[in-house]
């Protein structure tokens, strides 16, 4: 009966009868990438997407969002922003009286206060992902046993090829990674004698690699049944989902760590009540690669929370997860299981952390931990250490002795009802974004050093650094204030503000030096650390691309901008005196992005740093302006190689000719689909690019294709 | 009215022009993209994106099921850009289904129901009832877990229940 009727209703559905003439006039104008037209339109709003939402998670996504939310947003879009002077204050706070909790009830206390959303409601958004990240099973919940550990190797293709030990001698590529030396988890690395591969996130390939000779080692399922559970009992009342995913992997020696996390959701009637949980764990897999055929697990390390982000320093993988606590469903303070952060080592029982390993704030209120912890992947018997703070995460920044942990966060407050001068009731409505940090001190014990709190947003890791004691943020800064008149139907008056500011911080988060409204009305796209300098790119219908000196942290200064069309939305050091940007380029009136480009911009003199030369790529979109692990730039080797739509591009640079486009390798459907999870990397005298189903071997100096290996042929 | 190719399911369709692949699958990617974005125009942006993207990239299909799969795979993503970029979101219509579809033809508001259901869900549901895939189908489809994909399909049931009725309806 539904299946006929919603198919009698959909059968009566037909598209506008011009559509078709008009997607002929689309095709005819090619070259405009229309989606990202909106997107930068809707850049414009950005303050109040974000309010959208943080006030979802009070919301079911089958409820209309309230009136007042909606016109707020239209409003801001169509009016021009009015801008308010002086409506920043309060900068910078440190010193917020973080420290190790003395009992589990303190924890409690300060998960319970200040939950002011309906209770038992679950928070969606509209693309049914949950708003709020996680929280672990409450106690008491039907929760099937974790199906144990037990890889299946397959396919044991390959002749034995010589396995080293230590590291090769080799000269290879390694992932792109923000800061030298500090390793970042990806989906392929290289070794120099082998290519190791996440597939699908569920299958490890190891790839003997020698020149163009490329053979399978092994295949490794990493968990039965493709990491997928769906358990549902007889009536249809309630059913468990659990998944798993690897997500990243890490090479050290005879060792391999791979990153996977596990989330899960399930229905279950508690006393004749439907009640619905979710949540998520991350964990570390560690297998024994010496014998490259027969990857042999080892070890497994779980700990609460979404998987955040991870670091590699030396044979030290610090895993970083953020973990929201639903306190519905009868969690009770006695239980410190249902409410704390957990870990569990190799299948064993679940441990809930000690309360003095978990820093809480003396007062306040949060809704998640952040969950941080070591594990040394050449000696891996458990945690090495493993600690916990009150607040959520969403990027991190190490050096190998510092690990920053930032969180956004966004505020708004709503007065009462109040009257005017003209006897008008109404009610005034303030907002604003700013970045919470966690300051971890890493060694054998991790610490958690200090917290602060900016104004302002943070556009990823690169907006952060630490140099000299200092650490150096670039943010965009978004306020808003808007006026409601509440009498008859309410109307609204809006106001907001939007710049961008550099904070130059000690280790306490006291505030050194500023330099503030840089670039109002732009957000962001890009950042990078090079030393005493900072370069970064703002943008609305051109490019600004900033140059600012950090020689002396109390006194910064701005010695460049340089404005060009378009945008740069990754920045990398292209040796002496040269920087590369990848972006995209944009009418210079309207800001529509019209597709990719790379601009080489000479930084030689910072006080007039400007545009060498620009190349355009046939393509509108590029993966590497969202993941720059997707990008290989290395300056001695003279190689930029990334993804783009349907290709693989390698170009080269020459300083009289720029840019040179030497190979373009055509994706297979799987990765366009996919957005594309090629990887190109180098051993020696072979570039490499690996792409979902197949490997190509080109030669470094011709880039002249040599092998193709089908590697998940048999899959 | 122009020639309106037919198609031999287990070949591989010649390359098709805009018109033969407007003519063949219009409707059907139009009513998919209606309901993950249940507005007209974003629905239409994201037909139109993926027949220029068949156009452009000419893809090799292996018989005219891949090309349907695929045709179907790049008009989800493209919703999906539309429907995450907020400022869509914020000027969406507050009653999508008005604008969507005629209220008459919906009496027993089964598609108002469907439309209510959060967007994975309901882009399942379709796929499930008015297409016909299998739940392993619409995994790789959607590029999910099979499991995840039966989730959808049981929560979304349980809330049509609820919206529709239990009378044993869906």
């Amino acid at each position: 009966m539904f299946r006929d009727d919603y198919k009698r209703v959909n059968d009566g559905i037909h598209p506008d009868p011009e559509l078709l003439e008009r997607i002929r006039q689309r095709g005819a104008k090619r070259g405009t990438a229309w989606i990202w037209k909106a997107a930068t339109i809707a850049s414009a709003c950005a303050v109040l997407v974000m309010g959208f939402f943080l006030v979802l998670p009070s919301l079911k996504a089958d409820k209309a969002v309230p009136e007042s939310t909606k016109d707020f947003a239209m409003e801001s879009c169509e009016e021009s922003a009015v801008v308010t002077e002086g409506a920043f204050d309060m900068v910078v706070e440190s010193d917020l009286g973080i420290a190790p909790a003395e009992s589990y009830s303190e924890i409690f206390a300060l998960l319970s206060s200040g939950r002011d959303y309906a209770e038992g409601d679950v928070a969606f958004n509209d693309s049914n992902e949950l708003v709020m990240d996680d929280g672990d099973l409450p106690t008491g919940m039907l929760q099937p046993e974790t199906p144990a550990l037990d890889p299946i190797p397959t396919d044991e293709a390959g002749a034995g090829g010589e396995t080293l030990e230590g590291a090769s001698d080799k000269n290879y590529s390694g992932t792109n990674t923000q800061v030298a030396g500090i390793d970042e988890g990806d989906i392929v690395k290289t070794d120099g004698d082998y290519i190791y591969i996440i597939k699908d996130q569920q299958t490890l390939y190891i790839v003997e690699v020698n020149g163009s000779e490329m053979n399978v080692a092994s295949r490794t399922s990493l968990f039965e049944n493709g990491g997928s559970l769906f358990v549902e009992d007889d009536d249809g009342k309630s059913y468990y989902n659990e998944n798993r995913f690897a997500l990243e992997l890490y090479v050290y020696h005879d060792k391999l760590a791979i990153v996977v996390n596990n989330s899960y959701d399930g229905q279950k009637y508690v006393d004749g009540q439907e009640s619905w949980y979710y949540g998520n764990d991350s964990s570390v897999l560690i297998y024994d690669i010496s014998d490259r055929e027969n990857p042999a697990v080892e070890n497994e390390l779980m700990q609460s929370g979404l998987y955040v982000d991870s670091r590699m320093v030396g044979e030290m993988l610090y895993v970083v997860s953020s973990s929201y606590v639903c306190l519905d469903y009868g969690i009770n303070e006695d239980e410190p299981m249902g409410y704390c952060p957990v870990y569990r080592v190799n299948g064993g029982e679940k441990t809930v952390l000690d309360c003095s390993d978990i820093y809480v704030p003396k007062e306040g209120t949060a809704e998640s931990f952040t969950v941080i912890s070591c594990v040394d992947v050449k000696d891996n018997g458990g945690y090495s250490s493993i600690k916990a703070s009150l607040g959520g995460s969403c990027d991190i920044y190490c050096n190998g002795d510092k690990l920053l942990v930032m969180a956004e966060n966004y505020e708004s407050q709503t007065g009462d009802e109040l009257t005017d001068g003209q006897g008008r009731s109404y009610i005034e409505r303030s907002s604003y974004t700013s970045t919470s940090f966690l300051l971890f001190e890493l060694g054998t014990e991790i610490e958690l050093t200090a917290q602060g709190e900016v104004r302002g947003s943070l556009l990823n890791q690169y907006s952060v650094d630490m140099e000299g004691g200092y650490i150096r943020v670039v943010v965009t800064r978004d306020e808003s204030s808007t006026t409601i008149y509440t009498e008859g139907i309410d109307s609204y008056e809006y106001s907001s503000l939007r710049d961008n500011c550099l904070y130059v911080l000690d280790e306490s988060f006291n505030l050194v030096s500023s330099i503030e409204s840089l670039a109002e009305d732009e957000i962001i796209r890009s950042v990078r650390f090079m030393g005493d300098t900072v370069y970064f790119v703002t943008f609305r219908t051109t490019d600004p691309l900033f140059t600012v000196d950090l020689s002396d942290p109390a006194a910064p200064k701005v010695l460049s901008e340089l404005r060009i069309d378009g945008f740069s939305s990754y920045l990398h050091s292209y040796g002496d005196g040269l920087l590369l940007g990848i972006g995209y380029n944009a009418d210079a009136d309207t800001g529509a992005v019209t597709g990719v480009k790379i601009s080489m911009f000479d930084i030689s003199d910072p006080n007039a740093v400007f545009e060498l030369f620009r190349m355009s790529v046939d393509a509108n979109h590029t993966i590497a302006s969202e993941n720059y692990k997707a990008i290989l730039v290395d300056a001695q080797k003279n190689i930029i190689a990334f993804p783009a739509e349907g290709n693989y591009y390698i170009f080269s640079y020459n300083a009289d000719k720029g840019f040179e486009l030497e190979s373009t390798i055509a994706l297979s459907d799987d990765d366009c689909l996919g957005m594309s999870d090629a990887r190109g990397l180098y051993i020696d005298e072979v570039f490499y690019v690996v792409m979902a189903e197949r490997i190509v071997a080109l030669d470094m100096s011709a880039l002249s294709l040599t092998a193709s290996l089908d590697y998940a042929k048999d899959n | 009215m122009e020639t309106v190719r037919k198609i031999e399911p287990s070949l591989p369709p010649a390359p098709m022009s805009l018109e033969a692949l407007y003519y063949e699958y219009s409707d059907m990617l139009y009513r998919l993209a209606l309901v993950r974005t249940r507005n007209r125009q974003d629905a239409e942006d994201a037909v139109s994106e993926a027949f220029l993207r068949c156009i452009r990239k000419n893809p090799k299909f292996e018989n005219a099921e891949h090309q349907k799969a695929w045709l179907i795979t790049v008009t989800i993503n493209c919703s999906k850009s539309i429907v995450t970029s907020a400022f869509r979101r914020h000027t969406a219509t507050e009653d999508p289904t008005a604008s969507v579809c005629d209220p008459d033809r919906d009496e027993n508001g089964v598609y108002a129901a469907v439309l209510k259901l959060p967007e994975k869900q309901r882009t399942a549901v379709h796929l499930f009832y008015y297409e016909g895939y299998s739940v392993l189908e619409i995994a790789n489809i959607m590029a999910s877990p099979e499991s995840t994909v039966k989730s959808w399909l049981f929560r979304a049931r349980q809330q049509l229940k609820e919206m529709l009725g239990d009378n044993g309806y869906v």
